[in-house]
């Protein structure tokens, strides 16, 4: 090397004494990509020689060369060096090829679009060519694995039901880990709005991962962004594009469940002998005949799951429209969507139109857009009543008899509201079918947002956006319980009742952005912006409810004849104003710097704490532009490397938490266990029902203030052997403090629970994307994507130095003992509860007069004065002979330790293939169903259990490790037994496609046609023995996967079409 | 320089503009009502008086888990379910009892409002004096009555006089009970003088000057039988206590404004009826208000639907059916609670039919075999048929002849019956029966049981003061029987339990009086009898307690969060 150096220096020397003595000559130029848009800032430079220049802002170049054979290099990042000859006859126009086409790619930051190379951020597009292929209702079904550090799921399975995005870790214990959205520059903060949305209208979807790219969002960007474009309007003639499909749904699993002869087997131990003989048993004497056990093998029975699970319908069909000119362009869809549920009378459809117009005059451009969705869900959810678990719909249709009584026709189970063999005061179950036929529940949402913005270039490089949008958020809910239903039962308080509903929010925003970009001497390049947004949402909701309807017939429209009941209305508003700015800065593309601040003023909390105050700085350092790293080009095309930190905050609490309120209380609300119940204010003194009387509604903090969340970024991307071979790697530390909790307060306050800045929560991890272009030719394509992200998620402090938090995911009054546990040093979302250890066994007993005595020195459940043979048996874990809440630990985790996607795309002949695998790994289920259906719940009688249950404790089978069939309160607890392995992979679509070829097209005057055929969710390969290992039907940080009577999940079938006129 | 202070001059102007300007945009009030602005009229105190009122007659207390899960565990009632529930009555419960950790948790709400009202009572003192007295009295007198059932279910228990302010700094210690005694006693004898007198009301859903002292005389007998849940020695204070109890009890006898209403019977068919003292004698001192049918308000409670008794046929759900009273339809009742042997027996030893009869089923309702089933007839137990009665609402009474029923001698608890609501249309669940707090009855008996603490052997007093209640049931009085004080205590605990039983005394006075363990055990031998139902041998599971059931466990709710308590040893 050294000798290389002094050979450079030698020559260079030379060169300077020649250039002084020599002549010189003029050649000019422009240099552009290949549409023909020039390029500035491009670095020529004459081979050999020191000199050299930079192109303009207009590509425009000139320099002198000494000899007519020089070289000329032109060298620009992000394009193929070029080298060419010198051409002083006329202006040479030199073409530069992009170097890389992933680099290139448009990045939706916030306010502002950044090449990719240009990012020092951590920010990454979702792929909706690959997304588009699964036939799902809404853009968020089919981001699951798509995007390292992304997780999404789904609470369970129902139709348009919301997905729960968590993007690198849940940040807060008690609030919404929803990430923001912001569509074509409107923040929205409810999840649900991805739902209002057409697939086929997005053009891209980015998702702003660390602080230095959320920070611009300030107060709401902690928990990440999904910024959303919708397609604007394209130059050319008119283009009519119509998408349809059609498919089919299936449950992929049902559970089994025990058939006749078990079930009445089961029943012996359950229902005393003389019982068993009785009129109410199975082994009566009817019509002269004595039934036994034998008699229910092989007998007409029912399968409720079968019942109630339908082959479901679903449709798509989407027409759009776009073209211009290159002042007026424009873009309008309109799009139909509809599934029906893989459970009898349910349904999600959506009506959904948009049309959006762009003007360019001289030097003002101007959008303006519409947008309107209508989205009807119908039918109850399985899954959502707290208070009873009775009451939710799996109880009645696992728990429903297979059979009757001799003495019963079997078919006055399906005919009859409830089953006349059940004690109606301690057992709700309810007809399922009859159920679910006849409840009317329906959902409509309306959301129409109108939005656009004028953009003025006030001179060279500044730039003034002046946008707004309004939006329009209707929601109404029609509910009926007729005689026939659950809620409407001629033996409910309220016979037939309705209730109509309607909540009404209205948002605006204004936002002012000037933004400014120049350069010192073509190498150093700035671009920054300045802005100011105000925000405003104003809420009303009503509710109305009338009982004792005389005719049912009428459905809603005979509500008005009822009894008027509850009447509600609460309104509520917030407004939040901000400042932003942002500086980027980059050295000759090689080296960047970006800086952002933000300041957020939110009407939520009081005066003093309203003002939060974002930070971010970044940096990059394209090192592959280094000139030492030319030796290894032909192996690493690109590297970046990127650093970042910033602060970003959380203020999703409810308006108006800053303030205690009065209430006049008709009635309590929550789940009737009382514990996080508002008592109301009714005392009827002198009968008097109008005695209501006025009381605190909750306790206020009036010290409330932002949670602030603090995030390290550093990451790589790269790519090999000419672009084939592309990968990202982030590592990422995130500290969330002041977190903002709805924490449970102790009882003898007086209050249950209230909004607090508590502790701190610490999320680390990393996430890995590839791709690779493992073949390409004119003909043959194969590409694949892999992405796998790990979170370390770790509690670091709670409130008032508390050790733990204790959480009860509420699903039935008999079990509101804590669930899960928060506990410092540990991941937040811990299961709770106690170790199981099998069931007593009969050499653990001492027998005297044919009792059972447990031996001294085995420890007994705490309020289980005479533990049985075959009762649960849970570890001591204090030796303290009893087991009791102090044997409680950790039973669970309710978050992944990896999660990710693998998307193989072949192309081939027209036709095209896509194959995504999607898994989560290391996280655990707290199948709560098993607490029901795998004990023989508190000896209930005629209650259905799970086909798993056949092998449980008897005398008979006494090496069972399934508690035997009793009313003991051990029975009743959180333990291992019902913890399951909740790791997945999972075939998640397949789609198959094929595009005809043009000449054949042109003939019928069609520009595009494909055909396609796709499946979804088509094998789980899992270990987990419920409905399905995505659930969590009481999804929050603290409490998640829970499975109770989750909706189950739906394999689909589809065909469709796309083509372009 | 000049840039720097240039810089600062705008940096300053942005701070000042975003401050000024924007504070108006971000300026958000509730649509409700704030306290701040609150308790300046007579009617906002009444308000919220009356919220602070609300909480004795809602579902996690005298509308229901109360009286049946918390309270319902005694010698005299059982859970008529072979599912056991858990809970207290069961005997099966932990500090994960959903009824008891409610309770914890409606009691300590009404502490609160509570002490809203205290603190906000003399807020306006343009509104009368003589009403913001009489609103702190009652608001004093609840705060306290709150406290006796805390201390009573669970002992020492946290001590807040002030309304919850702040969400932080909430971790609170047990106060000893006897400090928690000594300040609700001061606090309701300074409340009585403003509290209003009983002749003063038409209704009796609000605390008066001889609730107030009736309330102070079970407060006192219970504070002199705390020592034996304590394991420890009587207090050199208990015969003060008595002395107390009397004095107190003994000022609502000398009122001269109750009395004892016969029959027995009228006194609950008032309370189902939405009647208050309709004899015009003023029996029933204090009620925990519940009206209505929960059709519209839910002000209506579970009393006589879970405890107490009614049709096993439910005709809410038939046009015909639902809108009628009396026989015709009985309303529904699940009866959880039926009697005890040792009930039942009590009163045949007394031969007493006024009470056993009333508060036993003596009959079943009769229904038509033919669906939809309306009542027929009353089916009487043997030897239970009243002379004479032969027909009640036009419909005939008949007697059981099956003598297996007959010798079935465990029966529903029937103190609270259905069939006396005059409200339509009558809800399966939801019933307009008051529940009685407080009775004369009671008063007498505290005053006979005192007094006899009192003296070497039965006062003059303490013989009239039984014999007021044993002559209303019709029984002979003791008055010459020459009792000795240990026989005259051992009458006045069965004359309570003949006169109180499924009242939610039972409970407290056994465990006042040291015998509750020792009780509960002995009821499993009349489990064993014949006369108890083969059908409720289950009941035997809820009989099996350890003196951990003395007191209720401190719920798991609390103790999670609350890092000064601590539990209740054996819980």
């Amino acid at each position: 090397m050294k000798l290389a150096q002094m050979k450079l220096f030698i020559t260079t020397v030379f060169l300077l004494i020649t250039v002084v003595v020599m002549s010189q000559i003029n050649v000019r130029g422009v240099v552009t990509d290949a549409k023909g848009e020039p390029l500035p800032g491009v670095n020529i430079q004459i081979k050999g020689a020191k000199s050299g220049t930079i192109t303009d802002l207009n590509g425009k170049f000139g320099l002198k060369v000494d000899k007519v054979n020089d070289l000329l290099i032109f060298s620009f990042l992000g394009y193929q060096t070029k080298e060419l000859k010198i051409d002083q006859s006329k202006p040479m126009v030199v073409i530069l090829q992009e170097e890389s086409l992933s680099l290139n790619e448009v990045m939706v930051v916030g306010y502002q679009d950044v090449k990719k190379r240009d990012l020092t951020g951590s920010v990454a597009k979702a792929n909706i060519d690959d997304m588009i292929k699964a036939p799902v209702a809404s853009f968020d079904q089919a981001l699951a694995g798509r995007i390292a550090g992304v997780n999404v799921s789904s609470s369970e399975g129902t139709p348009g039901g919301t997905m729960n995005i968590v993007i690198r870790g849940n940040n807060s214990l008690t609030q919404e880990n929803s990430p923001l959205y912001v569509i074509d520059g409107f923040p929205i903060e409810d999840p649900s709005i991805a739902s209002t949305i057409n697939s086929n209208d997005i053009e891209s979807i980015d998702l702003l991962k660390d602080a230095s790219a959320t920070a611009i969002y300030g107060a709401r960007g902690a928990n990440g962004v999904v910024i959303i474009s919708t397609k604007k309007g394209k130059v050319g003639a008119p283009v009519l594009g119509y998408n349809a499909d059609f498919g089919i749904q299936r449950v992929t699993r049902k559970i089994p469940m025990m058939d006749a002869y078990e079930f009445v087997r089961l029943q012996e131990e359950i229902i005393t002998p003389a019982d068993m003989a009785s009129v109410w048993g199975y082994y009566q004497t009817y019509n002269e005949k004595k039934y036994t056990r034998e008699d229910y093998r092989n007998i007409e029975q029912f399968d409720w799951q079968d019942m109630i699970f339908q082959d479901a319908m679903q449709q798509s069909h989407n027409i759009s429209l776009t073209g211009g000119t290159n002042d007026i362009r424009y873009n309008g869809s309109l799009s139909y969507y509809d599934q029906d549920g893989v459970v009898i009378n349910s349904n999600f459809n959506r009506l959904h139109g948009r049309f959006g117009i762009t003007i360019q005059h001289k030097k003002m451009r101007v959008y303006l857009a519409t947008n309107y969705s209508k989205s009807i869900y119908s039918g109850n959810s399985p899954s959502q009543s707290s208070y009873s678990g009775m009451n939710n719909l799996f109880y009645s249709v696992w728990g429903y008899r297979p059979v009757t009584t001799p003495n019963l026709d079997i078919y006055s189970l399906v005919e009859n509201n409830t089953d006349d063999g059940v004690d109606p005061s301690v057992d709700y179950r309810f007809n399922p079918i009859m159920s679910l036929n006849n409840e009317f529940n329906e959902k409509h949402n309306t959301y129409a947002g109108y939005n656009g913005f004028l953009e003025y270039e006030i001179q060279k490089g500044l730039k003034l956006k002046i946008s707004g949008g309004y939006t329009s958020d209707i929601r109404n809910a029609e509910i009926l319980n007729n005689s026939k239903t659950r809620g409407g039962m001629p033996t409910s308080t309220w016979k037939t009742n309705a209730t109509f509903s309607n909540s009404d929010r209205k948002t605006w925003l204004n936002e002012n952005i000037l933004t400014y970009q120049t350069n010192i001497q073509k190498k150093h390049f700035f671009n920054g912006l300045l802005g100011m947004t105000m925000q405003e949402s104003i809420s009303k909701f009503y509710s109305m409810r009338t009982i004792l309807i005389p005719n049912e017939s009428l459905g809603m429209a005979g509500m008005g004849q009822g009894t008027p009941s509850t009447i509600n209305s609460t309104f509520s508003d917030w407004s939040m104003i901000s400042f932003l700015g942002r500086i980027n800065y980059n050295y000759k593309s090689k080296y960047y710097l970006t800086g952002s601040f933000r300041a957020d003023g939110s009407s939520k909390f009081s005066y003093q704490n309203r003002f939060g105050y974002f930070p971010s700085f970044s940096s990059a350092w394209n090192f592959t532009q280094e000139k030492f790293m030319r030796p290894v080009k032909h192996v690493l095309t690109t590297g970046k490397l990127r650093l970042s930190w910033g602060v970003t905050g959380n203020n999703r609490v409810g308006e108006y938490d800053t303030y205690s309120r009065i209430i006049i209380q008709q009635v309590a609300w929550g789940t009737g266990t009382g514990i996080y119940d508002v008592f109301h204010g009714v005392y009827p003194v002198n009968n008097s029902l109008s005695n209501i009387g006025s009381i605190i509604s909750g306790l206020p903090n009036k010290d409330l203030k932002w949670e602030t969340t603090a995030q390290t970024n550093a990451g790589a991307d790269l790519t090999f052997f000419d672009d084939k071979i592309s990968i990202t790697v982030d590592w990422y530390n995130k500290i969330t403090s002041d977190l903002l909790l709805r924490a449970s307060l102790p009882l003898s306050s007086g209050f249950a629970s209230a909004m607090k800045n508590i502790g701190k929560v610490q999320n680390n991890g990393l996430e890995f994307t590839i791709n690779t272009v493992n073949y390409q030719d004119n003909k043959f394509k194969w590409t694949t994507n892999f992405n796998i992200a790990f979170n370390k998620n770790k509690v670091l402090e709670l409130s008032e130095n508390q050790q733990s938090l204790l959480t009860n995911a509420p699903f039935d009054q008999n079990f509101i003992s804590p669930n899960y546990i928060a506990k410092v040093g540990y991941p937040i979302g811990m299961m709770y509860g106690y170790i199981y250890e099998g069931t007593y066994k009969l050499d653990e007993f001492n027998v005297s007069n044919s009792s059972h005595i447990l031996k001294p020195g085995i420890p007994r459940y705490v309020s289980e004065a005479n533990t049985k043979p075959g009762y649960p048996k849970y570890k001591d874990i204090n030796n303290d002979g009893i087991v009791d809440t102090r044997d409680q630990t950790f039973i669970g985790r309710g978050d992944p330790i990896h999660f990710g996607g693998l998307t193989n795309n072949i192309e081939y002949a027209g036709f095209d293939l896509s194959v995504f695998f999607q898994w989560s790994y290391g996280s655990n289920i707290l199948n709560a169903n098993r607490l029901i259906f795998e004990s023989g719940f508190s000896r209930r009688s005629h209650l259905n259990q799970y086909a798993s249950y056949i092998d449980r404790w008897t005398f008979e089978n006494a090496d069972s490790d399934m508690p035997r069939v009793s009313s003991s309160p051990s029975n009743n607890v959180f333990s291992t037994r019902i913890v399951e392995d909740g790791s997945y992979l999972r075939l998640k679509t397949i789609a198959l496609g094929y595009t005809f070829n043009n000449k054949l097209l042109n003939k019928i005057k069609l520009s595009k046609a494909r055909v396609f055929v796709s499946g979804q969710n088509l094998h789980t390969w899992t270990k987990y023995s419920g409905f399905d290992p995505e659930v969590s039907v009481r999804n929050s940080a603290l409490t998640p996967g829970l499975d109770f009577s989750a909706y189950p999940r739906a394999f689909s079938l589809n065909a469709g079409l796309n083509v372009t006129f | 320089m000049n840039f720097i202070n240039r810089l600062k001059i705008y940096v300053v102007s942005i701070v000042i503009f975003m401050q000024t300007a924007c504070s108006g945009f971000l300026e958000k009030e509730p649509y409700d009502l704030v306290p701040e602005g609150y308790f300046n009229t007579q009617e906002e105190l009444e308000s919220f008086l009356t919220g602070t009122y609300s909480l004795i007659m809602q579902t996690q207390f005298y509308g229901n888990y109360y009286i049946l899960y918390n309270a319902g565990g005694d010698d005299l009632g059982f859970f008529q379910r072979s599912n056991a529930v858990t809970s207290i009555i069961c005997a099966n419960t932990s500090s994960s009892d959903m009824y008891i950790t409610s309770y914890w948790r409606i009691l300590y709400e009404g502490v609160n409002r509570a002490n809203v009202l205290i603190e906000n009572v003399n807020k306006n003192v343009e509104i009368k004096a003589d009403i913001r007295k009489r609103v702190l009295a009652e608001a004093l007198f609840l705060r306290s009555f709150f406290y006796f059932n805390l201390v009573q279910g669970w002992g020492d228990v946290p001590l807040r006089l002030s309304s919850t302010q702040t969400v932080t700094g909430l971790d609170i210690a047990r106060t000893d009970r006897e400090i928690i005694y000594e300040r609700i006693i001061t606090d309701i004898v300074n409340a009585i003088p403003d509290l209003k007198r009983s002749d003063e009301l038409t209704h009796t859903g609000m605390i008066t000057q001889s609730g107030a002292k009736g309330m102070l005389a079970r407060i006192y007998l219970f504070r002199a039988g705390e020592h034996y849940r304590q394991k420890l020695p009587a207090p050199e204070t208990k015969q003060i206590y008595f002395e107390e109890a009397k004095r107190w009890a003994l000022q609502v006898r000398e009122s001269n404004m109750h009395g004892l209403v016969t029959p027995y019977s009228q006194v609950f068919i008032d309370l189902s009826k939405d009647k208050y003292n309709s004899t015009g004698i003023r029996e029933s001192i204090w009620e925990a208000e519940i009206a209505g049918n929960n059709s519209i308000v839910m002000a209506a409670g579970r009393v006589g639907n879970i405890v107490g008794f009614g049709s096993a046929k439910d005709f809410s759900s038939i046009a015909e059916l639902k809108n009628l009273n009396g026989m015709a339809n009985p309303g529904y009742s699940y009866r959880f609670i039926f009697a005890t042997l040792k009930l039942y027996d009590m009163y045949e030893a007394e031969m007493d039919t006024a009470r056993g009869n009333w508060n036993i089923a003596p009959f079943e309702y009769e229904h038509d075999p033919l669906a939809p089933n309306p009542v027929i007839g009353r089916k009487y137990y043997s030897d239970k048929r009243p002379d004479g009665l032969n027909q009640v609402d036009g419909l005939p009474c008949t007697d059981e002849t099956r003598a297996y029923i007959n010798n079935r001698h465990t029966r529903s608890a029937a103190k609270f019956r259905r069939e006396y609501e005059v409200v339509t249309p009558k809800d399966k669940n939801f019933t307009p029966i008051n529940f009685p707090i407080l009775r004369y009855s009671d008063v007498l008996l505290m005053i006979a049981e005192a007094d006899n603490e009192l003296s070497a052997s039965p006062s003059d007093l303490a013989y009239a003061c039984i014999d007021e209640v044993r002559s209303r049931a019709g029984i002979s009085p003791l008055t010459g029987s020459g009792l000795s004080k240990e026989d005259f205590r051992e009458a006045i605990k069965r004359e309570r339990a003949m006169e109180l039983c499924f009242e939610t005394t039972r409970r407290w006075d056994l465990i006042r009086w040291g015998e509750f363990i020792t009780n509960m055990s002995n009821t499993l031998t009349d489990i064993d009898k014949s006369e108890w139902s083969v059908d409720h041998k289950y009941a035997s599971n809820y009989f099996k307690i350890t003196d951990t059931y003395e007191y209720y466990p401190i719920p798991i709710m609390e103790l999670s969060v609350n890092k000064s308590i601590t539990q209740t040893p054996g819980w």
